[in-house]
């Protein structure tokens, strides 16, 4: 057993996590990857058992939040998002907007990409007031939601200003919780006859800002479409197959127009047509995809550390102690692999 | 995500269940900046259809469903008893952390403290197994709201 460990907290807090289950002596790795934590855990998790390095592996993510939006941790040095946030301000001056943009940095990255996106491409907010509708309507039925209510698209546009065009409920809320998924390797599945349970993990693409973040100066690029479009392309070489053979898919929709600038990156439609699939309801129940069928980050919660992997339990923020939280753990295969790291697909 | 779309590729969504899935993806983004994404299917040799209750048995902790949430309940009893009476698991493990790890050996019978904390969490995970889920989620959403001012 290899555990992979999670958080966006102090160091060696996964080890803080974990060691009171016993002292095993088995390797943790602490990963702080900001919203992306979770999946980059079981990413190096994933990777551990492709090399055959453990038969299975544990990629573990957890959570919890500082009340209000995202804020940077340390204001003695130099910030990791300053060349993001600087070229967004930069941007932002050169446009003559009859009302300057206003809120916490984060809601400001996407809501200037969808901003650019409408500019562009003749969406409009509606769209986007669409998608969290959407989204909030899907969460109706799960238990597991933060929110389970569900404002219409006009609901959601009337809704509090958080900043020049978002409201509060094309945002994720301020959530802790917890999840965890065990990677296994397709031997340990047959040998502990977990076949009933075994979901293979068919592709996996991890990836990181290209020279187009900077030098396209798009407001899209900003919020990482271009890490979008190459994490999917490589997710969908290694498993064989195209945005047309996906049903469903969970989407990072952190802020509501972060999900439409994100369906032509993961190949869903052409550049430019975004809109339309919303049009088309292309992303709900009886479309061509079922696009954040949990209700999305805006509705289920958005606990950095563990939203890539899992279901978690939306926790009072009023104190409930570490010992009465409660993970989700999902069980992933990979396929058969030599000790060369080669998977074979 | 990931443990919402392993659901909907076994077919335990519940109400959330997407028809005829065969592929499913996540995505998750971190500015700054990382992006990951996965595509997940029914391995070659999955076995549909297993008995869920057999399941649950075999792993009572791993696999919860969200369309058996009443199960989910007893998963959280039957975890708080687990722990309560495992005697590698310390409730109190910082104040006395063990200096050595010792596998598969007993250290006897819960005492005195320990023992106690044990039976409190018994009750505790009674109550809340007991408590309706729904009135819990309504209060928990109600502060939510309150405190959100993102």
């Amino acid at each position: 057993m290899f555990p992979v460990l999670v958080l966006d907290g102090d160091s060696t807090c996964g080890q803080r996590a974990l060691y009171h289950l016993g002292m095993t002596g088995i390797p943790i790795i602490n990963v702080n990857n900001n919203c992306s934590t979770g999946s980059s855990a079981l990413a190096v998790a994933a990777n551990a058992v492709a090399a055959g390095q453990a038969d299975c592996a544990l990629a573990l993510g957890f959570e919890k939040m500082a009340a209000g939006s995202l804020s940077s941790a340390w204001n003695d040095r130099a910030n990791p998002m300053e060349g993001t946030i600087s070229q967004l301000f930069e941007i932002e001056g050169e446009k003559e907007y009859e009302k300057d943009d206003f809120g916490p940095f984060a809601a400001r990255i996407f809501g200037a990409a969808g901003q650019e996106y409408c500019e562009k491409y003749g969406a409009t907010w509606d769209h986007i007031a669409q998608i969290a509708a959407k989204n909030h309507k899907h969460s109706a039925v799960n238990p597991y939601a933060q929110f389970r209510n569900t404002p219409s698209a006009t609901e959601v546009s009337k809704a509090r200003a958080i900043t020049r065009e978002i409201t509060l409920p094309m945002c994720s809320p301020t959530s802790d919780g917890g999840a965890a998924a065990i990677i296994v390797s397709e031997a340990f599945v047959h040998k502990h006859g977990l076949e009933s349970q075994a979901i293979e993990l068919a592709g996996l693409g991890i990836a990181t800002d290209s020279p187009k973040l900077y030098e396209t100066r798009s407001r899209i690029e900003l919020a990482g479409a271009d890490m979008s479009r190459r994490a999917a392309q490589r997710a969908y070489e290694q498993a064989g197959v195209g945005p047309s053979d996906i049903q469903v898919i969970e989407l990072h929709d952190c802020f509501a127009p972060n999900e439409l600038v994100t369906y032509p990156a993961l190949g869903l439609c052409a550049e430019g047509e975004a809109h339309k699939i919303v049009e088309r309801g292309d992303n709900t129940y009886g479309g061509k995809w079922v696009i954040n069928p949990s209700g999305g980050l805006e509705s289920k919660g958005h606990p950095l550390g563990a939203t890539g992997l899992g279901r978690f339990f939306a926790l009072d923020k009023s104190g409930v102690s570490s010992e009465k939280r409660f993970l989700t753990l999902a069980l992933l295969s990979i396929p058969t692999c030599t000790r060369h790291g080669q998977v074979h697909g | 995500m990931v443990k919402y779309m392993v659901d909907q590729l076994r077919g335990d969504a519940g109400k959330l269940q997407v028809p005829n899935v065969k592929h499913a993806l996540t995505h998750n983004i971190g500015l700054g900046g990382s992006c990951v994404v996965t595509v997940l299917k029914r391995a070659d040799f999955y076995k549909a259809g297993a008995d869920i209750k057999k399941r649950y048995v075999r792993l009572l902790l791993l696999c919860p469903s969200p369309s058996k949430s009443n199960l989910l309940e007893t998963d959280l009893y039957l975890a708080s008893l687990r722990v309560a009476f495992n005697p590698q698991i310390r409730l109190q493990p910082w104040r006395r952390m063990p200096t050595t790890h010792r596998r598969g050996t007993s250290q006897g019978p819960l005492k005195g403290f320990q023992r106690l904390l044990a039976r409190q969490a018994l009750s505790q995970a009674r109550d809340r197994a007991a408590t309706p889920r729904t009135s819990l989620s309504a209060e928990r959403r109600k502060l939510a709201v309150e405190r959100s001012d993102m």
